[in-house]
């Protein structure tokens, strides 16, 4: 299993289009949250200052993306094969899948929150706006590694179920940027039950949001959206590789 | 018996791929699998190798499925695909990766790298390599866990003769160290330099199977040309020859192979009755002339495309 775990991670690590991808996905944290400042109402409280530098509306999908292209670029470009003679456990393969991108969703989440609140407390120290207070950054920051191995778990899985790289990509796109805008626009209770509700939730803003569940529902219901996909892919164990 | 395939049968989408088929290939030799496109080969690899599920039979290494085996990659290295890498990575990046899933150090890469003689290229991107060289890189990558068989599926594609040249020596050294090399390929010249033995597969069936001078057997004949093969085929007949129709006429003329009969006594008969031949050669017993007819629907393998 180590050593599964260990190739898993080198895929990822020796192909330039991982840090390509990590480092836009690091300037549009940095880059949304700070305009989330700049455009927050005058006057802004601590707890509305929180909301500002909350995860942008790109982030679940970018800390999707990565243990997604995991479990796909394999199908792409047919090293799937390669991999199942030489481990021919699908189960085993899949667990090192999911420890890598778990691990890959957690240190992107950690990675673009911290880079995305560090530079929106810049432009909010810069502009003289309001600033979270500790402990609210402290849960929001602490709390990003769980929503991202959550979110990367159920990406690979994704992934493992769909196998096509532009589907799988599409899908997770669709899921987790485009249908919360309407959701949240028609029904904004029904926002915070999607996944990109949740994941604010998971960082303490169900607090400061009412539209919010609070942080360990969020964590229940993250945590059975990837037990229904693993039970998804359990099903699909036996499907050829055609 | 290294490897052992017994009533394999596979359905896709109502198309029967496999049939039934039952095969073996032994320690110490280079066994040929040989068919026509889509005839059910690479199917068969890929239920020895646990990546399709069989609709009924089964497939043994080592008197075990490929997927119970302690430590797969050192029983059985396998070559698929020559296309199946990451273009960007590196050569030596995608051995350490298998090398890695399989538990083996990190000197093994570059033993098998240098075994394949690809130590010059393999840190460039597998997308600047030729042909030969990805080839060459699947060798080293089925050969990682130095695998007492060797399972390749079409690995000549596309080489050109010292690349195949260069691949056949490879692979008779590695039957002569005692492993098992089974390949399926249908370039029958390259393959009938390479084998020891053969197994036909036509229709999801095997329909020969042996060391590869008895499948090809006392194939001797006389291919002869005309615009009247019918009435030829009697005449033939009657001189106590069989014949068997071969493809290759053209413009309105058609090939038989003919058996039992000297060239000149066709051409005498053939003239006598002044029956055209366009054409008259004698030809010896070969693997492709032997291919044809097993794998010919309603050939002496009673086979066809599957």
């Amino acid at each position: 299993m180590r050593g599964q775990v260990l190739a898993e991670w080198q895929k990822l690590r020796t192909v330039r289009s991982t840090w390509v991808v990590l480092g836009l996905v690091l300037l549009v944290e940095a880059v949304l949250r700070s305009v989330g400042v700049v455009v927050a109402p005058d006057g802004s409280t601590a707890d509305e200052a929180l909301l500002a530098v909350r995860p942008s509306i790109t982030f679940p999908t970018a800390v999707a993306l990565l243990p997604a292209l995991l479990a796909t670029v394999e199908w792409r470009y047919g090293t799937v094969v390669s991999t199942y003679v030489v481990r021919p456990s699908r189960g085993a393969v899949l667990a090192a899948k999911l420890v890598v991108g778990g691990a890959v969703g957690a240190g992107t989440a950690v990675l673009g929150s911290a880079v995305g609140v560090g530079a929106a407390l810049l432009v909010s120290a810069a502009t003289g706006g309001p600033v979270p207070t500790p402990w609210a950054l402290a849960v929001l920051l602490g709390s990003s590694p769980v929503a991202g191995a959550l979110l990367g778990m159920s990406a690979v899985v994704c992934g493992h179920l769909l196998r096509d790289q532009a589907v799988t990509v599409t899908v997770l796109v669709v899921v987790l940027f485009v249908a919360p805008v309407p959701v949240a626009l028609l029904s904004p209770a029904g926002y915070g039950y999607t996944p990109s509700g949740l994941v604010d939730a998971l960082g303490g803003l169900g607090q400061v949001d009412v539209a919010l569940v609070g942080p360990w529902t969020a964590a229940v219901l993250l945590t059975g959206l990837l037990l229904v996909l693993l039970a998804a892919a359990r099903w699909d164990g036996r499907r050829d590789l055609v | 018996m290294s490897v052992t395939i017994e009533g394999l049968a596979k359905t896709y989408r109502g198309r029967r791929v496999l049939d039934g088929l039952t095969m073996s290939a032994q320690d110490g030799r280079v066994t040929g699998f040989l068919g026509r496109n889509g005839a059910g080969k690479t199917t068969t690899l890929r239920c020895l190798l646990g990546l399709v599920r069989a609709d009924a039979g089964r497939c043994l290494v080592d008197g075990r499925p490929f997927a119970e085996l302690d430590h797969p990659s050192g029983a059985v290295g396998a070559l698929l695909s020559q296309e199946a890498h990451h273009p960007a990575r590196s050569g030596r990046d995608h051995l350490r990766i298998l090398a890695s899933a399989s538990g083996l150090p990190r000197q093994r890469v570059a033993q098998v790298v240098e075994e394949v003689e690809l130590s010059d290229a393999a840190d460039r991107p597998v997308r600047g390599y030729s042909l030969g060289m990805r080839q060459r890189l699947h060798l080293a990558a089925a050969l990682l866990g130095d695998p007492a068989t060797l399972v390749l599926d079409e690995p000549t594609n596309g080489l050109d003769p010292p690349g195949a040249r260069w691949l056949r020596d490879r692979l008779q050294g590695y039957a002569a160290q005692g492993r098992c090399v089974l390949l399926s390929s249908h370039v029958l010249g390259e393959v009938s330099r390479t084998v020891d033995d053969v197994c036909v597969v036509a229709g999801g069936r095997i329909v020969a199977q042996g060391g590869l001078h008895e499948v090809m057997g006392d194939d001797d004949g006389v291919l002869v040309e005309t615009d009247e093969p019918t009435r030829l085929h009697r005449l033939l007949v009657e001189l106590g020859a069989t014949t068997r129709p071969v493809e290759g006429g053209a413009g309105g003329l058609h090939r038989l192979l003919v058996h039992g009969v000297a060239p000149e006594t066709i051409a005498r008969a053939a003239s006598h009755h002044g029956v055209l031949l366009t054409l008259l050669h004698p030809v010896q017993a070969d693997l492709e002339a032997r291919f044809l007819a097993l794998t010919e629907p309603g050939g002496d393998g009673g086979g066809g495309s599957a």
